[in-house]
């Protein structure tokens, strides 16, 4: 669309710089009006066809900033184009950036050249056709001049049009300034503020500065994603003594990120985080961060905003890859995805730095809601602290050095109660896994299967005799008893000798730089513990033959003097098979010295301990029948016979509750199976069982066997 | 010779810039597929050759050698396949879309140049 | 016989811990030095008492450098064994801390377990691990023109990083696992720069980032061809970077953890390799 006006209005009351700039512009061609009172101005206006206002800081009857303000109310002329003079002095009753706010278009700087004005006007208003040569002449005239209009050539025809274009474009202000960073290689980036824009044009504030026709890129803060802008500069903006303040610039099509969506993202994203307000520098915020969502590491969130995010972690990435954020805490779960912006590697502290954009992803709307909640706008530094200190399930923690960032969570609740003392299980397990990789004689320490009260199980390897073995080494607790030791070695030799189906072998007894262990047969398959755990429904007729095979085995082994003493439901294997393997002869056996009353001091589940062993008054075979029968009760009724909280309370019951009725808990069950369990499990000895013949006999009467 | 270098990877791109630089070659680079696509449809058939990282982000080299192939435009241009992943299976469906040739990574810049001479002999 | 070093022992500690060792090892006592060499013993037990923790760490770290992630446990002595915060010194590479006032039993029997020797890798083990040591040897050699020599393969009960920089790479598929390569940035960088071809001091974040996961990717690929002649069939997942020391990383449960270490010249880096066939 053609611009209809073509004059110039110029107004000043500084005759001097009226008549200079005047007779500058109708060298070119232009039509100017003069004026130095805003009445005259007015009429100039009502008058003729002025397309651009020329106005100096003072006129005779107002301020050219009264003049601008007026004008700029007036719908009929407030489109008018108005840049206003100034100098050195004025710039004391109206600064470049003042004028730019109040709705002026641009400045010029006085003193200056002619060409300087022209070019700047030549942005506004085009000079008529006519007066086209009189360009050319004066290109030849003023080698300044033709400098200037070299660069320009660069534009030539088109830039002429593109002139036309940008002069007829809607420009819009900024009231807020809209941040940006500049540069003029890609490589360098200065802050700047992007004062107003039009489709293809935008005039600049920054401290870099550039020359008529100099490349110029444009990215958003912190970006290092490589997306830019590239324009090149079309004028300059001028301010305290003719010093560089920014520029005009005009873009590209076709070369890089296109001005307008780059502009209206930028737009957008300053509306948006003027809604919502701005919240940076977070009290730390634990969060967990992956690449790929496989590998999760620990983050600190530092700061955020409505659309990004900066954050410490260990994981380093590059610009433009994607990282997945979660956060999970008490009922809040999110995983969001972000764009990573900026990397920087903090080589001493080996921790990168990474600022993220969720532009893409509302998820981060949501959490970022939720942190702007606990950290709560009003309050202060230390009223955020306390507030988040309240609420540890937060797990906010203020990472002192990499050290501290590198805590797992749950590490970091055991930082926070210091004062709880060291416990000594959790040094026998890490001794147990200090043994795998491990020799001990000719047995490869393989894997690591579980600890128990009297020590650890693994998997391992016989070089010698090339096959799996399972491993047991003795606890330090136990393994420091003489009295132990030597029981112990008594019950395993014995065993060792003992070779039926369904006892696991014992291969050999060691002792590797003083830990005492033995080797045995490695079964394939899981305990009756571990079946129970994963909820394995049992078939009766199942469950009867099992209790066949451990009452013929545990007769086998009472026929060679040897007592059990603790079975239970994790010393009978189920192998791969369907075969029952009986493993753990008497060395679970209780310290004699230790009270069994104490909690903490017994060892193995007191679930399924006879009343004679609770005792301490001797055990024998029938006292293994009690144990069997409590075992087999747990697997039929799916709970053990007694439980309580305490260990304390459940011996106690063992020891004078009547056994609760198995028919009762599981009705479905055959009348003999329960009533053969209760009698294996009768307090006094003398009214079980007395021996495992009997058991098979009772069962073997069943209807389901 | 102008040589389009597509790996997400700054190391490689770099390694192969180097290794084929001395044949004064012009290379560009791309860091995914789709990239490389981007570079085609601005040079069309002024590129001589193409060296195609297989795993890259928003588009495998796989995907970018098969679309490259469909093209009209752009299927006569040859492509080689870099990629750590030499199993068998790889190098049947590379050729399969048309891959001219399979560098397997890791590989020394004569590996990659007899490589190239080859195909482009051969072409 | 096992040779073990006590530095900066308190006369208490080292009476008590020769007595306990010198029946199964040759204890070598002496104050703490950077410059020693501990590549020949099994084990180096680290004493201190006067709570100077960024000392004390530096001084780990610094023994850990040395051990060029050869399987030789530092173990940390302390007088009492009261609470302290652990982590750290996991973090930088302590296997276990001792106090002087522990029960005797437990206090021998932990010095006793890392007296034990390391074991050999199981056939089975050999299979897949071996693809592994090729494949590092010949990435190295092609891409960065360096040597890297095999020195040997252990195991370990936990996948901690106890490095600068390490490129993870996860497996899955009928054959799940998880693959780590370690590096101390002097030899990244070097690597890198050998790779790429420019000076030491040219490399920042992004190639750091890029190298040591190509290497990964390389290693891992390159092997994965063995691997398949041996049934183990798997896919690869993008590598992940990360910085800094301590990190534990996810494997599969019931897999073994194998640690092969490499010389390159006199510096070292390893491969960490936990797999499991479904």
């Amino acid at each position: 669309m053609e611009n209809t006006k073509t004059d110039i209005l110029l107004i000043s009351i500084s005759k001097e710089l009226v008549d200079f700039v005047a007779g500058v512009l109708e060298n070119e061609g232009y039509c100017v009006h003069k004026a130095s009172s805003m009445r005259d101005a007015l009429t100039a206006i009502d008058l003729s066809p002025v397309g651009l206002i020329l106005c100096g800081i003072e006129l005779e009857d107002i301020s050219g900033e009264q003049f601008l303000s007026y004008l700029k109310k007036d719908p009929k002329r407030e489109s008018i184009p108005f840049i206003f003079l100034l100098s050195t002095e004025s710039q004391k009753e109206l600064s470049p950036k003042r004028a730019i706010e109040i709705g002026a278009e641009n400045f010029i700087f006085f003193p200056t050249e002619g060409p300087v004005v022209v070019s700047c006007i030549k942005d506004f208003l085009k000079p008529p056709l006519k007066a086209q040569p009189a360009d050319s002449s004066s290109i030849n005239k003023d080698s300044k001049d033709s400098q200037a209009n070299i660069t320009r050539s660069g534009l030539t025809e088109s830039g002429q049009v593109q002139n036309n274009e940008r002069r007829t474009e809607k420009r819009e202000r900024f009231d807020v300034p809209i941040p940006v960073e500049i540069s003029r290689d890609c490589k360098t980036w200065i802050n700047g503020f992007i004062l107003n824009r039009s489709k293809s044009s935008a005039m600049i504030e920054t401290s870099l500065r550039r020359r008529y026709g100099e490349d110029i890129f444009i990215r958003e803060p912190k970006d290092e994603t490589g997306t830019t802008v590239a324009g090149s500069v079309v004028h300059v903006l001028l301010g305290d003594e003719s010093k560089q303040i920014g520029f005009g610039v005009v873009f590209r099509k076709n070369n890089g990120v296109p001005w307008q969506s780059f502009s209206e993202h930028m737009m957008d994203k300053t509306r948006r985080q003027a809604i919502l307000p701005i919240r940076r520098d977070f009290f730390p915020i634990a969060a967990e961060v992956s690449r790929d969502g496989v590998f999760w590491i620990d983050a600190q969130i530092t700061g955020c905003d409505v659309m990004s995010a900066s954050l410490k972690t260990s994981i380093l990435a590059k610009p433009k890859d994607i990282m997945i954020v979660k956060f999970e805490r008490h009922g809040i779960k999110n995983i969001v995805n972000g764009k990573i912006k900026k990397v920087e590697l903090d080589q001493k502290e080996l921790l990168a730095i990474i600022e993220l954009d969720f532009a893409e992803d509302e998820g981060w709307l949501k959490l970022y809601t939720h942190f702007a909640v606990i950290a709560g706008p009003e309050l202060s530094d230390k009223e955020k602290k306390d507030k988040i200190q309240q609420k540890p399930q937060y797990k906010v923690i203020k990472a002192e050095s990499a050290e501290d960032l590198n805590i797992k969570k749950n590490d970091a609740v055991a930082l926070i109660q210091k004062s709880a003392p060291r416990k000594p299980e959790s040094k026998n397990k890490r001794f147990y896994l200090s043994l795998i990789g491990r020799k001990m004689d000719n047995y490869e320490v393989v894997s690591f299967i579980s600890a128990g009260g009297m020590g650890g199980v693994f998997k391992g390897w016989d070089t010698a005799l090339e096959r799996d073995v399972a491993l047991k080494v003795i606890s330090w607790e136990l393994s420091s008893q003489e009295e132990f030791v030597k029981m112990f070695l008594k019950e395993a030799r014995f065993v060792s000798k003992l070779n039926h189906p369904n006892i696991a072998q014992i291969y050999y007894i060691g002792n590797a730089n003083g830990i005492m262990y033995y080797a045995m047969e490695f079964i394939h398959g899981q305990t009756l513990a571990d079946l129970l755990k994963s909820n394995t429904h049992f078939k009766v007729p199942q469950i009867i033959n099992y209790l066949k095979t451990l009452c013929s085995a545990l007769e086998f082994v009472w026929k060679n003097d040897i007592i059990h003493r603790d079975i239970k439901p994790a010393n009978i294997m189920v192998t791969n098979s369907d075969e029952l393997k009986l493993v753990d002869f008497g060395v679970a056996k209780l310290d004699k010295k230790s009270d069994v009353q104490e909690e903490n001091k017994i060892v193995g589940s007191p679930l399924y301990l006879s009343p004679e062993a609770i005792r301490n008054q001797g055990v024998d075979n029938r006292s293994d029948i009690y144990s069997l029968g409590a075992t087999f009760y747990h697997l039929l009724a799916g709970t053990p016979p007694f439980y309580d909280d305490s260990c304390s309370n459940i011996l106690i019951k063992q020891l004078n509750e009547p056994v609760p009725s198995l028919k009762k808990k599981a009705p479905e069950l055959p009348d003999i199976l329960c009533d053969t369990i209760e009698k294996m499990m009768a307090k006094r000895c003398e009214e079980r069982f007395q021996n495992y013949q009997e058991i098979i006999d009772c069962l073997n009467n069943c209807s389901f066997s | 010779m102008n040589v389009i270098i597509a790996d997400d990877s700054k190391v490689v791109r770099s390694i192969v810039e180097k290794a084929i630089k001395p044949l004064g070659y012009s290379s560009f680079q791309a860091i995914h597929g789709g990239e490389a696509i981007e570079i085609l449809e601005k040079m069309g058939s002024k590129v001589d050759l193409i060296l195609m990282d297989w795993n890259m982000p928003i588009m495998d080299g796989y995907n970018a050698l098969v679309k490259i192939k469909e093209d009209s435009r752009f299927s006569s241009i040859p492509i080689i396949m870099l990629t750590s992943e030499s199993d068998d299976n790889k190098v049947k469906m590379a050729r399969d879309a048309g891959a001219a040739g399979y560098v397997k990574k890791p590989f020394t810049s004569d590996e990659l140049l007899d490589n190239i001479q080859r195909v482009i002999t051969g072409s | 016989m096992a040779k073990v070093l006590l530095n900066d022992c308190s006369p208490d500690a080292s009476q008590k811990l020769t007595n306990v060792l010198k029946d199964s090892a040759e204890v070598i006592v002496e104050p703490f030095s950077e410059q020693r060499e501990i590549t020949d013993f099994n084990l180096v037990i680290l004493y201190s008492n006067n709570g100077d923790d960024q000392n004390i760490l530096r001084k780990i770290k610094n023994l850990h450098f040395r051990t060029k992630f050869r399987n030789i446990p530092i173990l940390l002595v302390k007088d009492k064994s009261e609470y302290f915060s652990d982590q750290p010194y996991f973090n930088f590479g302590v296997s276990e801390f001792m106090a002087l006032d522990e029960p005797e039993p437990i206090f021998n029997q932990i010095l006793q377990g890392y007296l034990n020797p390391g074991r050999q890798p199981l056939d089975r083990e050999l299979i897949y691990l071996s693809p592994f040591i090729e494949s590092t040897k010949q990435v190295l050699s092609k891409m960065a023109s360096m040597e890297a020599e095999f020195r040997g393969v252990y195991f370990k009960n936990s996948l901690r990083v106890l490095g600068d920089v390490s490129g993870v790479i996860g497996l899955s598929g009928t054959t799940e696992g998880t693959v780590i390569i370690t590096f101390l940035w002097n030899l990244a960088q070097r690597v890198i720069a050998n790779i790429m071809d420019v000076k030491q001091n040219e490399i920042n974040a992004e190639m750091i980032h890029d190298g040591v996961g190509e290497i990964i990717n390389m290693i891992s690929g390159s092997a994965k061809k063995s691997l398949l002649e041996a049934s183990y069939d798997f896919q690869l997942s993008i590598p992940t970077i990360i910085v800094g020391w301590g990190h534990e990383v996810g494997h599969p449960e019931n897999a073994t953890i194998a640690v092969l270490t490499f010389d390159v010249g006199d510096q070292a880096f390893v491969l960490h390799v936990s797999l499991t066939q479904k």
